[in-house]
């Protein structure tokens, strides 16, 4: 968990002779990074996209980009895992851009439908529980940055300086970004733990 | 309310447990087979692909000579120097576009091509500013676009915000744009502007690169012109 910046880790994710593999375009090597990382990038781009296929999809294209352009990539573990964020950042950024387009060219009650897509469907909603769900829909209220910053932090596991990179921020700004949006996200959530009596309300009960 | 977590001052770390556990997935196994085995088949190409790079450095130098050769060719005229100042729709553009091919092809390092990427974009959007033709303006925001998601795609954290100014600035000049034609359609437009428009808005396919510029109308006119003349 990324919740305070830790040193850096003495243990790196994987070894030298995978990051060497990648730099070949080893499938092999890159299926290990997949086996690492594969759960952290599907869950940032599930959150991103909100829809569990097409992040799927996103995180499969991302790791065929590190397999064709790997050979590019500076540094060791740490640079690899920056890069795949990175790339599935902007993986996610285009499929967004691209529903954006298509949501305008949609006119009247097609438009309506379409922009009711991008909420949790029926099954999604069966499975979340009532946390998740209240903590997605606080969410949900943050800026843009604020909500990336936070999913980096925490659902990617990113340091403060590998968020940067990603986001192209300095730290110091992803700092203030994940200071605010944590305290925004506690008052949203402790609003909603207001309004709810204190023994069912899904927040209030894990105190 | 004993029972809430009062997190309004000091972020509590359960707040980041919360915000994992509402996002945490896990790749089914059958969908990381699939992945994996994806991985492998494209594998196989990026070898062959990689065994035929090592093969093309000649050919790549070769290519890289004759297009030098004909950029410095040119140049002893000094159209290389003079087709900097061309505006869309002189003859020379088409050498200015061309000597900013040849710079991209020789560039090896990454980072340097997407700078030099951003400052191709930012040029285009200059020439955009500079023409009131939409067409042409159009066609030269779609270059612009293009170059920008290519040095996005490369570009070092430190060119990051430059990449986003000239994105915001390309998608205030297309909206200007769009404002614009909207209004000449509604305004009841010639048959040529209500074209543009439909051209703009994308009804169409994108147009071929070059298509749309000036000089290129003017060939396909002329030619136009001389078969009709052909008895």
């Amino acid at each position: 968990m990324a919740a305070e910046e830790k040193p850096q880790q003495a243990q790196p994710l994987f070894s030298d002779a995978v990051v060497e593999g990648i730099r070949r375009g080893d499938p092999e090597a890159v299926g290990a990074v997949y086996a690492v990382l594969g759960d952290r990038l599907l869950g940032y781009l599930n959150a991103r996209v909100r829809d569990r296929g097409v992040a799927e999809d996103l995180l499969e294209s991302t790791f065929l980009e590190l397999l064709a352009n790997g050979r590019s990539i500076r540094g060791g573990a740490a640079a690899v895992k920056v890069w795949l964020f990175r790339a599935a950042h902007f993986n996610a950024l285009d499929y967004l851009r691209k529903a954006q387009r298509h949501r305008e060219d949609l006119t009247g009650e097609m438009s309506a439908l379409a922009h009711c897509d991008t909420a949790p469907g029926p099954e999604e909603l069966a499975l979340a529980g009532e946390t998740t769900r209240v903590v997605r829909a606080a969410m949900e209220q943050l800026s843009d940055d604020q909500r990336l910053v936070l999913l980096l932090r925490y659902v990617g596991e990113l340091s403060a300086r590998e968020t940067a990179v990603v986001l192209g921020k300095t730290s110091g700004a992803i700092r203030s970004l994940q200071h605010r949006g944590e305290r925004s996200l506690a008052r949203i959530l402790e609003a909603r733990a207001d309004q709810a009596a204190p023994s069912d309300g899904p927040w209030a009960s894990q105190g | 309310m004993d029972n809430v977590i009062d997190l309004r001052d000091a972020p509590d770390p359960r707040l980041g447990e919360a915000i994992h556990r509402a996002y945490a997935l896990s790749v089914p196994s059958e969908t990381a087979r699939q992945h994996l085995a994806t991985l492998r088949a494209a594998a196989a190409p990026t070898a062959a692909r990689r065994t035929q790079a090592a093969i093309a450095p000649m050919r790549r130098v070769a290519m890289v000579c004759a297009v030098w050769g004909g950029v410095l060719a040119a140049m002893a005229g000094g159209a290389v120097a003079a087709s900097q100042q061309a505006a869309p729709g002189q003859r020379l553009y088409g050498v200015k576009l061309g000597a900013e091919h040849a710079q991209l092809l020789i560039q090896t390092d990454p980072d340097a091509e997407a700078a030099l990427l951003l400052r191709f974009a930012q040029r285009r959007l200059a020439e955009a500013r500079q023409t009131g033709d939409p067409q042409i303006v159009s066609d030269l925001l779609r270059r612009a676009g293009a170059a920008v998601d290519e040095a996005e795609r490369m570009a070092p954290a430190t060119l990051i915000a430059e990449v986003a100014t000239v994105r915001d600035e390309i998608d205030d000049s297309a909206a200007g744009l769009k404002g614009a034609t909207a209004k000449e359609v509604a305004d009841g437009g010639t048959g040529a502007s209500t074209r543009r428009a439909r051209i703009h808005r994308g009804a169409t396919a994108p147009p071929e690169p070059f298509a749309l510029l000036p000089e290129t109308a003017t060939a396909q006119a002329e030619t136009a012109t001389a078969t009709a003349a052909i008895p």
